[in-house]
Parts: C-alpha cells; sequence; structure tokens
C-alpha cells in the first residue's frame, strides 16, 4: 500500500500540519497495517474500527483477557487515598488549630482595644460640677477605682447630685472580669480576661491605668506569651489647673 | 474515570481550603473594621477635646457682646432641640465637614466682618471638630453679664474601611461641652488703680496721667482711708494735680467700690483669689524675657528688674521696677508691692496700672505700703482697647468639662 491510497481513504485532518508531524503519523499507520496483512484484503484500512475475534486475541496478552484491578493495585489505591486523606485531615487540622489560637489572640486584643474607649467615655469628665460639691471625683483604692461626676440632670445640665446614670461608677477587677456598677446597682462585667488592673494618679489631671489580659485558653502548638497589656492615660480635664480660682469669691 | 476521582478530590480540598481561607479572611476583615471603629470614636472624642481647647484659646480676645448674636447680630432664638450645639447628633453622623455652613451664626467666632467663620478646625483623617458658643442657663440665652459660657464641640470623624465603599457617610461623632469663664478681673477701672495700706508717692510736675471716661487715678477701699489720704497729700505737695485727668475733669481721683457696671473688682478683695492667682502665675507666664515681642503676652518679674523696651500684653512684677528709656508697656501692667515702681525718661504706660500693696494669706489680704516715683515726663493714659488686647493674655478657666450623649436631654 502507497502512501497515496493510504491518504485518499483516511481522511485527514483539515488543519495543516507540520511536515515532520505529518509524516510521523503515516510512519506509525503503515507499521500497524504491517501486523496484520491479511485482515484487510480488500485494501481498506480499518485501524479505527472493531478488529474482529482473531485480531483482538492476538493483540490482547495472554493474562489480561478478563477485565478488572488487581489486589495489589486495590491495596496501593487504598494506601495512597489513606495517606492522602491523613495529610488532608492533618493540614485541616493545624489550621484548625491556627483559627482558634487566632480566636484567643483576637478575644484578648479585643478587650485590651475595647478598654480604652469605654473607660475614657466613663472616666474623662469625672469631677464635673465638683467646685460646688464635697465628693471627691476619683477615688482610688486596691484593684478599684471610683469616678463620680454630676455631668447631667432634669434641664439637661449637672444638678448637684449624682443620681443620674453612670454618675457615680465603680470599676473593679473580680474574677479574671472587670466589672463596673452604676449607683447603688450590682457589679456587671464589660470585659472578660483581665488579669490585672491598676490606676494611680500620675498628677492631679493625669490617671493613668494599666491592664493585663490573657487568652482563655493555652495556645495549642504555640510557647509564646499568652499575656499581653496596655497602659492608657487619660487627661482630667476638670481637674486641671487654672490661673484664676474656678469659684470666685 | 480514574481521572474524574482525582478532579472532584482536588476540586474538595480547593474548596475546603477556600472555605477556610474565607472564613479567616472575614474575622480579619470584621476584627479590623471593629478596631476601626473603636479607634474612629476615640479619635471623634479627642478631636471634639481639641476644638474645645481651640475655643477656650478664642474667648479671650472675643467680644462677649458679639459672641452670642455671631456676626449679624441677631440672636436667632433657642427653639430648635439643640440650638447649643454646633450641628445636631443626626446631621453630625451623615455630615462631610468640608460642606459645613452652621445653620445659624450665633455663637460661631469670627474674627471680622469679612472673613469665614472660625467655628471648625479641621484634623488629620478627614476629621474636624465644629464648637459653638452659648450663654450659661442661669442667664438669658442672649445676655451675658457673668462672663461664664458654654461651648460644644462636636468631633467628628468620617468611618474608615469597607464601608467607604458603600453610597453613604456613616462618622464617627462624640460631643463634649466646657463651662469656661473669661476672665476680665484685671480689667482697669482708672487709669491708676491703687490697692494698699498707705502710699508713699514722688510726682513730677511733668507726669501725666490721662483716664478719658474714666478717672485718672482710683482707689480701692482698703482697710483704712489712710491710702487716700496719703494719695491726696502727695498730689498737693508736688502740684502735679492738674495733670491728673479723667471724666472730664483734673485732677480726677475717685474711691472704687464693687458695683454693677465693674463686679469683677470685688474679687481683688479677696485673699483666696491672689493667693490662687500668685500661686498658678509662674507656670502660665513667661518669667524674665522681656524682649519686644508683637504678639501680646503674659510676662511675670517675680524680683522686679529693668524694661527699657517696649512691652505688649499683661505684665506682673513684684519689688522694684524700673521704665526708663522712652519705655512702652502697650497693655496692663500689675506691680504687687515688696517695692517701688519708678517711671522715668519718658515711659508710658498705655492701657491700664495696677498698683497693689498686698501679702496675701488664708485670711487676709495682708495690705501693705504701695510706692510709686515718678520722674520727668512719664506718662500713664487709660486705653480700653489696649487694656482688652492684654486681657486676651489670660487664659479662660475652665469651670465644667463633661460628654454628652445623643440620649441626654440636649
Amino acid at each position: 500500500m502507497d502512501d497515496s491510497r493510504l491518504s485518499g481513504k483516511i481522511r485527514a485532518p483539515e488543519r495543516s500540519l507540520p511536515l515532520d508531524q505529518s509524516d510521523t503519523r503515516l510512519e506509525r499507520r503503515k507499521s500497524y497495517q504491517l501486523t496484520s496483512p491479511q485482515s484487510n484484503p480488500s485494501g481498506f484500512d480499518c485501524s479505527h474500527s472493531q478488529p474482529s475475534r482473531g485480531t483482538r486475541e492476538a493483540l490482547v496478552p495472554e493474562g489480561r483477557k478478563k477485565a478488572g484491578y488487581t489486589l495489589i493495585e486495590l491495596l496501593l489505591a487504598l494506601l495512597l487515598t489513606t495517606v492522602l486523606i491523613t495529610a488532608a485531615f492533618s493540614a485541616l487540622q493545624s489550621v484548625q488549630i491556627w483559627s482558634q489560637n487566632l480566636d484567643q489572640l483576637v478575644g484578648r486584643d479585643e478587650n485590651l482595644r475595647t478598654a480604652p474607649i469605654l473607660l475614657v467615655r466613663w472616666i474623662a469628665h469625672a469631677g464635673a460640677n465638683r467646685h460646688s460639691q464635697r465628693w471627691p471625683g476619683i477615688s482610688l483604692g486596691t484593684g478599684t477605682l471610683q469616678v463620680q461626676s454630676d455631668f447631667d440632670g432634669e434641664a439637661g445640665f449637672p444638678n448637684g447630685k449624682l443620681t443620674e446614670s453612670f454618675e457615680n461608677l465603680s470599676i473593679r477587677l473580680m474574677k479574671n472580669e472587670l466589672q463596673v456598677r452604676s449607683g447603688s446597682g450590682n457589679f456587671q462585667p464589660f470585659l472578660k480576661q483581665i488579669t490585672a488592673f491598676d490606676a494611680r494618679l500620675e498628677s492631679p489631671s493625669l490617671l493613668l491605668i494599666e491592664l493585663n489580659s490573657t487568652t482563655s485558653t493555652t495556645l495549642a502548638g504555640i510557647k509564646e506569651n499568652r499575656a499581653a497589656a496596655v497602659a492608657l492615660r487619660t487627661w482630667l480635664p476638670n481637674y486641671a489647673s487654672n490661673l484664676f480660682p474656678e469659684k470666685l469669691p | 474515570m480514574s481521572r474524574g476521582y482525582a478532579l472532584v478530590s482536588v476540586l474538595l480540598l480547593a474548596s475546603l481550603s477556600l472555605i477556610l481561607l474565607m472564613s479567616v479572611h472575614a474575622r480579619l476583615v470584621r476584627q479590623w473594621t471593629q478596631v476601626n471603629g473603636l479607634e474612629g470614636q476615640l479619635h471623634a472624642l479627642i478631636a471634639a477635646q481639641n476644638g474645645i481647647e481651640i475655643a477656650r484659646a478664642f474667648l479671650p480676645s472675643a467680644d462677649p457682646s458679639l459672641l452670642l448674636a455671631g456676626r449679624d447680630g441677631v440672636f436667632q432664638g433657642t427653639s430648635s432641640r439643640e440650638w447649643r450645639n454646633p450641628v445636631s447628633f443626626a446631621e453630625a453622623m451623615v455630615l462631610d465637614p468640608l460642606e459645613w455652613v452652621p445653620a445659624s451664626d450665633d455663637g460661631i467666632p469670627f474674627t471680622s466682618e469679612e472673613e469665614s467663620l472660625q467655628g471648625i478646625f479641621h484634623s488629620s483623617s478627614g476629621g474636624a471638630s465644629l464648637f459653638r458658643f452659648s450663654n450659661n442657663p442661669e442667664e438669658p440665652a442672649d445676655q451675658d453679664q457673668d462672663r461664664v459660657f458654654i461651648v460644644r464641640s462636636m468631633g467628628i470623624v468620617p468611618a474608615i474601611g469597607p464601608i467607604h465603599r458603600l453610597p453613604f457617610i456613616r462618622n464617627n461623632v462624640a460631643l463634649v461641652e466646657a463651662r469656661l469663664r473669661k476672665e476680665e478681673a484685671f480689667l482697669p477701672p482708672a487709669a491708676l488703680t491703687l490697692l494698699g495700706k498707705q502710699g508713699s508717692f514722688i510726682w513730677s510736675s511733668q507726669l501725666t496721667i490721662d483716664g478719658g471716661p474714666v478717672p485718672g487715678i482710683g482707689v480701692l477701699p482698703g482697710d483704712t482711708d489712710e491710702l487716700f489720704s496719703d494719695l491726696v497729700a502727695s498730689l498737693g505737695e508736688s502740684g502735679a494735680s492738674d495733670q491728673i485727668r479723667g471724666e472730664g475733669h483734673s485732677p480726677s481721683l475717685s474711691l472704687i467700690t464693687p458695683s454693677q457696671s465693674i463686679p469683677h473688682i470685688a474679687h481683688l478683695l479677696s485673699p483666696t483669689f491672689w493667693l490662687h492667682f500668685l500661686s498658678n502665675l509662674p507656670d502660665y507666664s513667661i518669667p524674665s524675657s522681656l524682649a519686644d515681642v508683637d504678639e501680646p503676652r503674659l510676662a511675670y518679674l517675680p524680683d522686679g528688674g529693668m524694661l527699657d523696651s517696649d512691652f505688649k500684653g499683661l505684665l506682673v512684677s513684684r519689688g522694684d521696677l524700673f521704665l526708663q528709656n522712652h519705655a512702652v508697656v502697650d497693655g496692663i501692667l500689675i506691680h504687687l508691692g515688696g517695692g517701688t515702681l519708678t517711671l522715668q525718661e519718658n515711659a508710658l504706660i498705655q492701657g491700664g496700672l495696677w498698683v497693689c500693696g498686698i501679702q496675701p494669706t488664708d485670711f487676709e489680704l495682708g495690705l501693705t505700703e504701695v510706692r510709686i516715683q515718678i520722674n520727668g515726663a512719664a506718662r500713664i493714659v487709660f486705653d480700653a482697647e489696649s487694656a482688652k488686647r492684654a486681657l486676651g493674655c489670660l487664659p479662660a478657666t475652665r469651670l465644667e468639662w463633661r460628654i454628652l450623649f445623643p440620649e441626654m436631654l440636649l
């Protein structure tokens, strides 16, 4: 069978191939046909059609006459799958641990970040309307802070009494919780996981507050320090000095 | 078929990883937004606080009669609920500070008729402090007598972060109020005002004391009338009586007593006032340098000294003080005794002069002798504008400071 007959019976793809690739394909087809010269006496190329029984038996090796996987193949596949799944779950577990650690650290840092805005809003106006009153404004104790400020009243202005909400605040540390009490109510927690709370006056108008926080549990796989601290200085404008007396004679 | 299993496995793992990454990302974004929100609230509070300090710096030089009614001179009233606030809370939440135009000019400071209103101060990150003055609630809203004012400052900081991509702006807002008092205790009631037990005076015939609309020399009431007697006697001996002019006549001498028109004089008769003032004065004044400076300032010379150049502002001194060589004090000079005040060589005080012999204790003023020596052609001229400029060097007194919340009666 010459090349011209082959090209005439098998439709070559429309796209043009480089000359060397076209030659290679032709060589492959030639070699296949040469292995079974009797199966196609008509001269037609049937390489793409179902071979006859005799031809298939001649082509398939003896040991593979039945389709399926061997035991070794299955075991290998099982082993490979187990290894892959184990690796995947290990990776997922690591991610989960990191995620839990992140949660812990975020919780700790949220406390420390929330503390300043809450405390400043409660403490900064300490001593409001104190010049005509007798209460101290800021009282410091061991782990406790009392803030008194007459900043509201019936007419929207200080009325000389500490009866409105948040006018008489007590802040304390109890069981790793920072708790606040307004007036004579009960203490309510507002920050958790606080391990230390200290407040002291650096000057009459500058209050230093130091907070320590920690994660609620040990961080898995991390040896770093679980504790963190924040120091907050709050200016107390009602205690700032004036050139002239606040209460004129 | 095996290729299909591989694809499913890869897609499964990729989906799990993607979900994990997205959850971590979402958590980080939430955390970031919360942190920015907290920082924004703190920033707004600080901006509001800054606005109070700016207003406090503005008040001493402000004209109280123009402050409450604003530039147009017409007080708009108190009908709106938040009339004391520069803007309402609701408006501040969505306001772009760059586009703020006050609904009313009442209480908005201004420096001149032509310039824009000064009730805003821009800070970093697009934030701003807006402030407005109003009268204290103990007085009518448009009439001030006690020089006590309420100033409210709204700190506005635009929210940052993902919320910026939304078609609206929600600001972090904080409102702070301060009660401030403009200090006018040293507003001179005469060109030369004396406070003491007795006096030792040496007057020159070339002296000029001109009170204009106020007395040439005023004497505050002391324990006895000895000071006034010493003054009259010394003027008679020197022949300088005609040089003491004021209120359209000469000699112009007057006993000054606290009254409705000059209520602040009463403070000067209190030892508590003087003790507080003298103990805090070193912290607020420039102690020694008297070099020429264009800006008015508050200076304190506890041991006296010599001034032979120009000074603007309010000068407080104790001990022997010499003004000479054409020295000019443009403002107010307060001499607290403990020595002699000497004016010579064409020295000029334009504004007002206080000469007080006091050594206050907890219980008494401790009036002592006042000593003045004037040689040659020295002049003491009352000038209300110079005196007011000098009083502008005295910081406004903080009487009260508080944070206001939207749920309060505003």
